[in-house]
């Protein structure tokens, strides 16, 4: 049978190419790569726009900020939503610059190539040719996104939650997903949930961040409400965590986020420290590494999961501090680089690692108009250096956005 | 044009025929395929230099080929739009110098479903395995089996003169007894 059908089938076919063909494709795909960042809405480019402005993010000539992006770092001006952008599976990416969830969806920028793709065409999309994918976004609803993305360090893998997928019980859970961005598989970390299905036996992770070697990420996880850990846990099946360290203990692995715990601190390319921020405490050394930069917030947005979650208080805006360690010991830097509010709609802004001595923050610009709660504005995201300078890099698009950078985010001060 | 694209113009002049072949089966018309091998051709242009360095480029073509066509029928799906095959079944391939069993073949092809036509293209013209058909069109192993089933059958009765091409198989024994009056509905 194959063979006379595939022989019919042959010749009914097709296979007059229509001329032109190649030209046409050429100039579209130019054309679209051209205009990939190109944030709709702002089509007037404006003459605070350098030039050297225009010869770095050429890719974004067309969105209107006046940002002066990091030179080297293909980021456009303004962060695009996800609307509009070819899926990952379509424009297949080997490693990403930078992540974020906007408005549930999530967006890939490699800063190398200037290229941005969305994760899914939407949620209520089966990817194709994803079969790995297919069984979590099959069961995605329309209200059902991704709440959180933490790239790895090599930005070939990111962490993913979701929220108010069904589980097996008939319940809304929220789960953990390692993806990688490559191949686009994505599986589903088991044993444990976010949110509040505080499932018996299952850990609710209130901070995610990748360990150094992007083999392991961190996840500081409650059990039952207790005493929250840290868990070191390796990137690919069985996933078997290992305990680091509960309470002040000091974390000896290196994670790449300022963590949310209230417990836990960062050194830039460091390790896992204890501090109480809670009650305003600081670091107390010998830390084994010098030269290092750690920062802490002040009852901020590094507080809000934690307060949220715990049900202790609602997270208050407050300013970043930043603190040297010199000689194994921290000191205040004489500046608070982002002293601003930082936090809007009782979502936690993203702190990331960028490079060896510097991090990148996400906050409310400082002529932010006030409110409660805050009126959406594009969030500022700015790179701070060892010595606490800041530099805009670029700004998110308006809406519900959870950023995280890599760390190969190409970034010359 | 530029090196980005080195070798892009000789792969579509060499392969463009036989990926077109595979559109216009998958479509049912030739202007649907034309766009979908357009948009095909595009977004693998976008991506021309990792697809080259990764070897063989026709298979990823045909998979971002595929896509859109599928694509396509689910942005139809959403819309309640009536699929471009169904608008135009007069238009479309050219058969006046072909035999009277293409004619009868083409007009029941289109007479398919998307998805019953798109399985027998896969499985019997690009000789996709179940699995992999599965995975492209986003279903079950046991989808596309039922899907193959009724296609085949739904063939048989529309074009009752070609039985010998698509006669039952191993898959389709079960389903010999329906009537075409039971397939067609």
């Amino acid at each position: 049978m194959t063979t006379d059908l595939r022989q019919l089938l042959d010749n009914v076919a097709e296979s007059a190419v229509p001329s032109g063909l190649v030209d046409k494709a050429v100039a579209a795909a130019s054309q679209r790569r051209r205009s990939r960042f190109v944030v709709s809405g702002s089509i007037v480019a404006t003459a605070a726009v350098v030039l050297g402005f225009l010869v770095v993010v050429q890719p974004f000539a067309g969105v209107t900020e006046d940002v002066q992006p990091a030179q080297g770092a293909q980021l456009p001006a303004q962060l695009p939503t996800a609307k509009g952008l070819p899926s990952l599976e379509e424009a297949p990416m080997e490693a990403a610059s930078t992540a974020y969830v906007i408005d549930g969806e999530v967006v890939f920028i490699n800063a190398e190539t200037a290229e941005a793709v969305k994760l899914f065409p939407s949620t209520e999309d089966i990817p194709l040719s994803l079969s790995a994918t297919a069984a979590l976004s099959s069961r995605l609803s329309v209200e059902a996104g991704w709440n959180r993305v933490v790239l790895s360090p090599d930005g070939m893998h990111a962490l993913l939650t979701t929220s108010s997928l069904p589980t097996a019980d008939g319940k809304l859970g929220d789960f953990l997903y390692v993806l990688d961005i490559e191949t686009i598989g994505i599986e589903r970390v088991p044993g444990v949930r976010v949110g509040d299905d505080m499932s018996e036996g299952a850990w609710q992770p209130q901070l995610l961040a990748w360990d150094h070697d992007s083999k392991h990420f961190m996840c500081g996880c409650a059990m039952d409400g207790g005493t929250p850990q840290v868990l070191l846990i390796p990137r690919v099946p069985p996933w078997y965590p290992e305990t680091q360290g509960t309470g002040i203990d000091v974390i000896d692995v290196a994670p790449f986020q300022v963590a949310a715990g209230g417990y836990v601190q960062l050194e830039a390319k460091g390790r896992w420290l204890a501090a109480d921020f809670m009650y305003g405490n600081v670091l107390e050394g010998p830390i084994a590494r010098s030269d290092l930069l750690a920062m802490r917030a002040d009852a901020g947005a590094l507080f809000a999961e934690v307060h949220n979650n715990s049900g202790a208080t609602n997270a208050m805006p407050g300013p970043f501090w930043s603190i040297a360690i010199d000689d194994g010991y921290p000191t205040y830097l004489p500046t608070r680089p982002t002293s601003r509010p930082s936090w809007r709609e009782g979502t936690a802004v993203g702190v990331s690692w960028a490079d060896e001595d510097s991090y990148i923050v996400t906050v409310r610009p400082a002529e932010a108009p006030p409110g409660e709660p805050p009126p959406p504005v594009a969030l500022d995201v700015v790179v701070v250096d060892a010595a606490g300078n800041e530099q805009t890099l670029t700004k998110t698009a308006v809406g519900s956005t959870v950023p995280s950078f890599a760390g190969n985010l190409p970034w010359t001060p | 044009m530029g090196d980005r694209y080195e070798g892009f113009d000789e792969f579509v002049a060499t392969r463009g025929p036989a990926l077109m072949r595979t559109a216009s089966l998958l479509t049912g018309n030739t202007a649907a395929a034309e766009d979908a091998l357009q948009e095909a051709l595009t977004r693998v242009a976008m991506r021309w230099p990792k697809v080259v360095r990764g070897g063989a480029p026709e298979p990823y073509v045909r998979r971002v080929l595929y896509t859109v066509v599928v694509d396509d029928w689910r942005r139809r799906r959403r819309l309640d739009v009536e699929p471009a095959d169904r608008q135009d079944q007069c238009d479309g391939v050219d058969v006046a110098s072909r035999v009277s069993s293409t004619l009868v073949l083409g007009d029941a092809l289109r007479r398919l479903t998307p998805r019953q036509r798109a399985v027998l293209v896969l499985r019997y013209y690009d000789d996709l395995t179940e699995v992999q058909a599965a995975d492209v069109l986003g279903c079950s192993v046991s989808t596309v089996k039922s899907q193959t089933k009724h296609a085949l059958m739904r063939l048989r009765a529309l074009a009752p003169e070609l039985i010998a091409a698509f006669s039952p198989d191993e898959d389709s024994t079960e389903l010999k007894g329906a009537s075409p009056k039971e397939v067609l509905s």
